[in-house]
């Protein structure tokens, strides 16, 4: 279902992640693009793009999910028919060489024609000139820039007048994808095209989950999204592409809660929104301290009571001195034993011929 | 157009969790980014005193082309530190949202301010130049941020950071904000993007579009949370998008970074390309 903007407007997500794993032959199971289909819609997608090889390997489509169909041959067509798929996309080669565009019904499939950033200058012409008749929406892809937006903004404005709706596929070429998409949207375009983790050749697109997070942040904070599945995407995606996602990938990274600093362990502690955008478990993440170079002493008192270690407080200055002092020698933070250790040192040595354990 | 660049890998950079970084290690990289003719180094937080300020003090030493910067709260305490590091920039930090001003800090508007004025005070008394990053300045309330950007200016701020702490900003609310900020008042703009949502090289070169002159990155954007504005991608998008930092030799810029990353994962790196 598209996402709900507010003031009428509705956004429509699409995801093309399937045909870019396939392009680049990785290898995914039935069974793992049904689910990998199935963990797109729980996150907010409401088109999923495939196409005939994609299809065959699927063999049934699962229910409830709708996708949109690339159409490169008369087979897909047959395809497209056959699997009563509600969504089509082609090229204009294919649109304007092929016949077999007039035997899809445009009143029961909505059709989307795909055009480069270049090639909007022409489609103006063959708009008005009713050239484009039956199709639904056009998808423009290579947008790249910024500038791009304020030609895009006059093309979307000419398409409404013959009902025809927009459809943004950005470009990370200059890493502006995300920011581009969100720009869109807040002009007014009801249709996004995207990627998880913007995988994809060339360039790469817009960030699915980044686009995802930024529309319920930035444009409407009460449209309904469930992001908890994300990790789950994120681990098939690595399973099945080898990619591995970094530690501080925007909204999905392992580590992006990970936090050491005092000053921001004493900001978190108060009310994490004072540096967090989201919750963590809104992601399906969890939020942690690390104890290493730059904690403060609120954050070892902290770590200490978490493992059950007596301390007194006048002497935390002196162990937060020596964690730092191990943090730095290991290059890294420090694990739970190695904190414990440095503990149980500092008072037999502070309290040699006393028994310190457990008191 | 220009936008220098204040890389501060060695301040929100090293703030990554688990990253731990000594003195030899914070030297090194100090000289390999002032081999790359960065602007300025924000080289970290003297008021941690022990390693950190002795890693500073010696970064100071060296004589290096790159301005060097120390992170400061606003605490006579910790500009004192700094001061005794010789740094050439004192950055303080001036929380500037409803949210962070009482939770975080737990006062209000008019200790920010008055405080602030303060440490600017006492950091021009000192003869050293002064900048104040507008913490969480884009969930802050608009007037107030200009209310308090324009006060440091008059006290004599030399440059104001806006930072997007959180990493909140899309393109065109950064261009408009610093746009209006540029109209009111002459003090340069520094821009400090978090990539939260993935967005901190656009925001940064919005920012700069909108006349910011200097923008904050990390060597492989690394940093709190997403960490912040990747040094890399920004140099290469904004020669492409400004027109700027053709100059920039990017094999070198890449070798660099490549050399970095080997000191900050504690490998013993094999190639010497800094100067």
């Amino acid at each position: 279902m598209p996402l709900d903007l507010g003031k009428n407007k509705l956004l429509t997500i699409i995801d093309r992640t399937l045909p870019e794993i396939h392009y680049y032959n990785k290898k995914i199971s039935r069974l793992g693009m049904i689910s990998f289909c199935w963990m797109l819609k729980e996150v907010g997608v409401d088109l999923i793009e495939i196409d005939g090889d994609i299809l065959k390997k699927i063999r049934k489509l699962p229910f409830g999910v709708d996708f949109i169909f690339r159409l490169q041959s008369e087979e897909d067509v047959e395809m497209l028919l056959k699997h009563k798929i509600k969504h089509c996309i082609f090229d204009r080669n294919f649109f304007e060489s092929s016949e077999l565009i007039r035997r899809i019904d445009v009143v029961s499939i909505s059709t989307t024609l795909e055009v480069s950033m270049e090639e909007i200058y022409e489609l103006h012409n063959l708009i008005l000139s009713g050239k484009l008749e039956g199709i639904n929406n056009i998808r423009i892809t290579d947008v790249s820039r910024f500038n791009d937006l304020a030609y895009i903004r006059a093309f979307i404005a000419i398409c409404k007048g013959f009902n025809i709706h927009t459809d943004i596929c950005p470009d990370n070429h200059f890493y502006f994808a995300t920011a581009i998409a969100v720009d869109a949207v807040l002009n007014d375009i009801s249709m996004v095209t995207c990627s998880f983790m913007g995988y994809g050749q060339k360039n790469n697109y817009a960030a699915l989950e980044e686009v995802l997070m930024a529309v319920r942040v930035i444009v409407r904070s009460e449209c309904k999204l469930d992001l908890k599945m994300l990790p789950q995407l994120g681990n098939l995606i690595t399973e099945v592409t080898g990619t591995v996602i970094p530690d501080n990938k925007p909204i999905i990274g392992v580590n992006i809660f990970r936090y050491e600093s005092g000053i921001y362990a004493d900001g978190i502690g108060k009310n994490p929104a004072n540096y967090e955008l989201f919750e963590p478990s809104f992601v399906g993440l969890s939020r942690s301290l690390a104890i290493g170079k730059h904690s403060g002493k609120s954050s070892i008192i902290r770590k200490f009571n978490e493992l059950e270690i007596p301390f007194n407080k006048e002497d935390i200055p002196k162990i937060l001195s020596k964690v730092r002092k191990k943090s730095i020698s290991l290059r890294r933070d420090l694990n739970d034993n190695e904190i414990k250790k440095i503990s149980e040192e500092f008072y037999e040595s502070t309290y040699s011929g006393y028994d310190v354990k457990g008191w | 157009m220009k936008a220098h660049i204040v890389d501060t890998t060695l301040r929100d950079g090293e703030q990554k969790a688990g990253i731990a970084l000594g003195i030899n290690e914070k030297v090194q990289i100090a000289k390999l980014l002032d081999s790359i003719g960065v602007y300025q180094i924000e080289s970290g937080i003297p008021a941690m005193k022990g390693t950190e300020k002795r890693s500073i003090q010696k970064i100071m030493e060296l004589g290096l082309k790159s301005k060097i910067s120390s992170w400061n709260r606003m605490d006579i305490g910790d500009i004192n530190h700094s001061i005794d590091c010789g740094v050439q920039i004192i950055h303080i930090t001036a929380p500037v949202s409803d949210l962070q001003i009482v939770s975080k800090l737990q006062k209000d508007k008019n200790w920010v301010i008055d405080n602030m004025k303060k440490c600017i005070y006492y950091i021009k008394e000192k003869g050293f130049e002064v900048t104040v990053g507008l913490e969480d300045a884009s969930r802050a309330d608009f007037a107030f941020l200009l209310e308090v950007a324009s006060i440091a200016y008059e006290e004599g701020a030399d440059r104001i950071r806006y930072a997007d702490t959180v990493g909140i900003l899309h393109s065109q609310r950064i261009y408009n904000e610093i746009w209006e900020i540029k109209n009111q008042l002459s003090v340069g703009i520094e821009i400090h993007a978090h990539n939260d949502l993935g967005m901190a090289v656009a925001n940064s070169i919005s920012a700069v579009k909108a006349g910011a002159e200097f923008v904050d990155c990390t060597i492989g954007g690394i940093g709190e949370r997403a960490g912040n504005c990747n040094y890399t991608q920004f140099v290469e998008a904004s020669r492409e998008c400004l027109d700027i930092n053709k100059e920039v030799d990017l094999h070198q810029l890449n070798e660099v970074q490549e050399e970095i990353f080997e000191i900050i994962r504690g490998r013993k790196s094999k190639k010497n390309v800094h100067k």
